[in-house]
């Protein structure tokens, strides 16, 4: 029996030595991209699945119904033609002809009403985004009508994105393709090499239309759950792409992989969400809510909290939106008398007890920010121990009238949808402020200009009112192997797939 | 009938804890829909996946309706992928069991290797092993697995850092993914089991039928292999089977080092975001190879010392 074993380990010892024998070398370009995620996607079905992340995984089995350029904007992919009627309640596409889904259906408008139908039934953010669509009829074989209950200013841009993907229409509705799609994508997913949740290996689809946009014959999407083994899989050349945190980046660096930042579209703050003062009188104050904001020392925020990393504002739209005004920035220095003042001609000279979810296991320097420029005016935080399962819940209850939060948002139609509006579902307290829901009426029907002008009134209104007191919008640290160059794209948290192109030499 | 009742025991115990599991989990107060949705999801749509999941209906329904399934081998659908929880199992079993069990065959080979070579050469081979042992014994597992991985597979790029290649897919690459994990876990059961059976040969070799083999002109070689190590095995087995235990606990963390898609990994994940048909299945499942083990241990126990089968 000993000697079996001894002669297994032998035979483990040469097998080894033999496999280990050849490495990596050459400089031609890489035929196979390797992407370190840290979630796995949620669903393959249409509308089953979130609108940030996820697109990792989905990016290279699907077509979307458009392809957003490096600056946001929507621009042809499955839809060639599109144009709104003058009430932007009607949408008519017109697709593009020939595409076929990798199980031999055509991808024709039956296709897209399937799956437009069947994704705004679904019950993840994709799904979400299509709330507005009240009826999708097809014209012809290659047209379509998309008729809406209101007009909504992100829709071509969200079906740009993850709402938008094109699964065959024989695969929707089973289950199977939560976990094996069937799209019309550049890659096939390859079952034998792919786990779920785990790793998902993809081939190319040697019939894809638009081939010369996705230049590697490989690409595999692996989960991780570790920091650190991301950090040693990007120094061993076993990933070419992974988000990682400020304190890695000149490790990473050192090592030869190419660091760059992007926005992540991601506002921290303190939510003040009871303006209607239910629960605490005194936020009802706009002076109040005035005072809290120049309580707080921003810049030492980003230096001490976030290592100088992000932007600091006061701001909860995008620094990289149209909406953003960077003067607005200056309208609440950091000033202690002053914010005192405020709260004494509000009428709370002697201060008030702000209850608030208990962050400190997770966000243990940000609660201590907030606390120092809390009690430093006199407000007295009151934190309440929080169960990390039903924190969330408990906040959309309004259960708490502030908490130290962070939305990601990246359009300021999608964040006007997202917290703005008497029902919205980060406005748990339902404040109604006839100016804010003016403002956001006006966006809704209009375009470009006139729209982005709209928003900037909107986020002064905002500000001046101190809905909010946000400190940091964070940045997105992402480390690339040498071998392949990253284009990130405007309102997207993530680099799309065809923004990793092999490096020129 | 020693092995149906051992079996026996072990279906009420796989019984138990599958249940105390699922009321456990659910006293929480969690909610997992929330949880599986996001935080931007509405009220609508949560209340939609609720009634998806069945998990609008009474616990004790749920219970009886997921018991009934699992009894017939339907352990149901991952809450967050919609991935059957049997393929999920079936996936991320090998790399686990790959580890463990790679892990304990090196242990034992080389622990009792180094223990009887402690046990008859005495002086200071003997002490060095015992200062050794109990040095190794301290250094927690992940820190040599980190150490490991840095040198071997980041430096010198012999293996590779993270991931796990499947036997069926190339047994030459899945040694190589599996050899650094399977190191880190081994070496604090190593000197575990060196250290148990240093001792009982020790014992042994003092004992009176020792004497009597070596006056009747047994080679020393036979008086050791076939004589007294077996004797002295039956300790240094059951500590095998601890080991196996603590090896799948371990394994936890050597997988996260790795990013190993174990079975450990894979209980992490799942119990922190609530998805509990996954995390039933791997109860159910862990408890299974620890009777499986224990069973074998006791056959064993049985094979090599004769003496026990009675009991």
């Amino acid at each position: 029996m000993r000697k079996l074993v001894g002669i297994a380990a032998v035979t483990a010892v040469l097998a080894l030595t033999a496999c280990t024998g050849s490495s990596p070398g050459g400089s031609a370009a890489p035929t196979e991209l390797d992407i370190a995620a840290i979630a796995p996607p949620e669903s393959f079905s249409p509308g089953n699945f979130g609108t940030g992340p996820t697109a990792q995984f989905l990016q290279p089995v699907y077509d979307s119904l458009f392809r957003n350029t490096n600056e946001g904007e929507p621009a042809e992919n499955i839809v060639t033609k599109w144009s709104y009627d003058d009430a932007r309640t009607k949408l008519s596409l017109t697709i593009r002809e020939g595409v076929k889904f990798t199980d031999g259906t055509p991808l024709d408008a039956a296709a897209v009403k399937a799956n437009l139908d069947s994704a705004r039934k679904g019950t993840g953010e994709a799904g979400g985004q299509l709330r507005f669509i009240q009826e999708v009829a097809v014209t012809d074989a290659t047209n379509l009508m998309v008729t809406l209950s209101a007009p909504d200013p992100s829709l071509v841009p969200n079906l740009g994105g993850t709402a938008g993907v094109l699964a065959s229409p024989k695969a929707l509705g089973t289950p199977e393709l939560d976990t094996t799609p069937v799209g019309s994508g550049p890659y096939i997913l390859d079952a034998a090499k792919s786990q779920t949740g785990i790793k998902y290996t993809y081939t190319r689809n040697a019939d894809y239309w638009n081939a010369k946009d996705f230049p590697f014959d490989t690409v595999e999407v692996t989960v991780f759950n570790d920091n650190n083994a991301i950090l040693n899989a990007l120094r061993a050349g076993e990933a070419d792409f992974a988000v990682v945190t400020d304190k890695d980046a000149n490790s990473l660096k050192s090592a030869g992989l190419n660091i760059q930042t992007s926005p992540a579209y991601t506002t921290s703050g303190l939510y003040l969400f009871d303006r209607k003062g239910s629960l605490v009188p005194a936020l009802a104050e706009p002076k109040v809510r005035q005072a809290i904001n120049m309580a707080m020392d921003r810049d030492a925020i980003q230096a001490q909290v976030y290592g100088g990393k992000g932007k600091a504002t006061s701001q909860v739209f995008s620094s990289s939106s149209d909406a953003y005004i960077p003067e607005l920035d200056q309208k609440y220095p950091f000033d202690v008398a002053a914010a005192k003042k405020l709260l004494a001609d509000a009428g709370y000279a002697n201060g008030f007890t702000l209850p608030m979810p208990d962050v400190s296991p997770i966000y243990p320097d940000q609660q201590a920010a907030v606390t120092e420029a809390l009690t430093a005016i006199g407000v007295t935080p009151q934190y309440q121990p929080v169960n990390g399962q039903t924190f969330i819940s408990d906040l959309l209850a309004g259960k708490y009238p502030a908490a130290i939060f962070q939305l990601t948002s990246p359009r300021p139609w999608d964040f006007a949808q997202i917290a703005l509006t008497p029902e919205s579902l980060w406005n748990p307290f339902r404040v109604s402020d006839p100016t804010v829901v003016e403002l956001i009426n006006k966006a809704q029907g209009e375009t470009s200009d006139a729209q982005n002008e709209t928003f900037r009134q909107l986020n002064t209104y905002l500000v001046e009112q101190a809905w909010f007191a946000p400190y940091i919008q964070s940045e997105n640290v992402f480390a690339s192997s040498a071998e392949i160059t990253v284009t990130p794209q405007r309102y997207s948290t993530l680099p799309p797939l065809w923004g990793l192109t092999p490096s020129k030499k | 009938m020693f092995i149906l009742r051992r079996l026996a025991s072990g279906l009420v115990l796989m019984f138990v804890i599958s249940t105390a599991t699922f009321f456990l989990l659910n006293l929480t107060g969690q909610d997992p829909v929330r949880q599986v949705l996001g935080p931007v999801a509405s009220v609508e749509q949560v209340e939609a996946k609720r009634q998806q999941l069945g998990l609008d209906e009474p616990l004790i329904t749920q219970y009886f309706q997921w018991l009934g399934a699992a009894v017939r081998g339907d352990l149901g659908r991952s809450w967050f992928t919609n991935q059957p929880v049997g393929e999920l199992l079936s996936q991320t079993l090998p790399p686990t069991l790959s580890m463990v069990i790679g892990s304990l065959i090196l242990a034992a080979c080389f622990g009792t290797l180094i223990g009887v070579t402690a046990a008859l050469r005495r002086g200071r081979l003997d002490r060095g092993l015992q200062v050794a042992s109990t040095l190794v014994q301290a250094i927690p597992g992940f820190l040599v697995a980190l150490v490991l991985a840095l040198v071997f597979a980041v430096q010198l790029r012999m293996f590779p850092a993270t991931g796990f290649t499947a036997f069926t897919d190339s047994p030459g690459k899945w040694l190589a993914s599996i050899t650094l994990p399977v190191v880190a876990l081994a070496l604090g059961s190593l000197a575990s089991i060196a250290l148990q059976v240093r001792g009982s040969m020790i014992d042994v070799m003092q004992q009176d039928f020792v004497r009597t083999l070596r006056s009747r002109g047994l080679p020393e070689r036979s008086v050791v292999v076939k004589h007294a190590l077996r004797s002295a095995a039956g300790p240094s087995l059951t500590t095998v089977s601890l080991m196996f235990i603590v090896a799948i606990s371990s394994s936890v963390i050597i997988e996260k080092v790795f990013n190993i898609p174990g079975i450990g990994t894979q209980a992490n994940n799942s119990a922190s975001r609530g998805d509990l048909p996954v995390v039933l299945g791997i109860v159910l499942v862990t408890v299974v190879l620890v009777v499986v083990v224990n069973l074998l241990v006791d056959l064993a126990q049985g094979w090599i010392n004769p003496k026990v089968r009675v009991s």
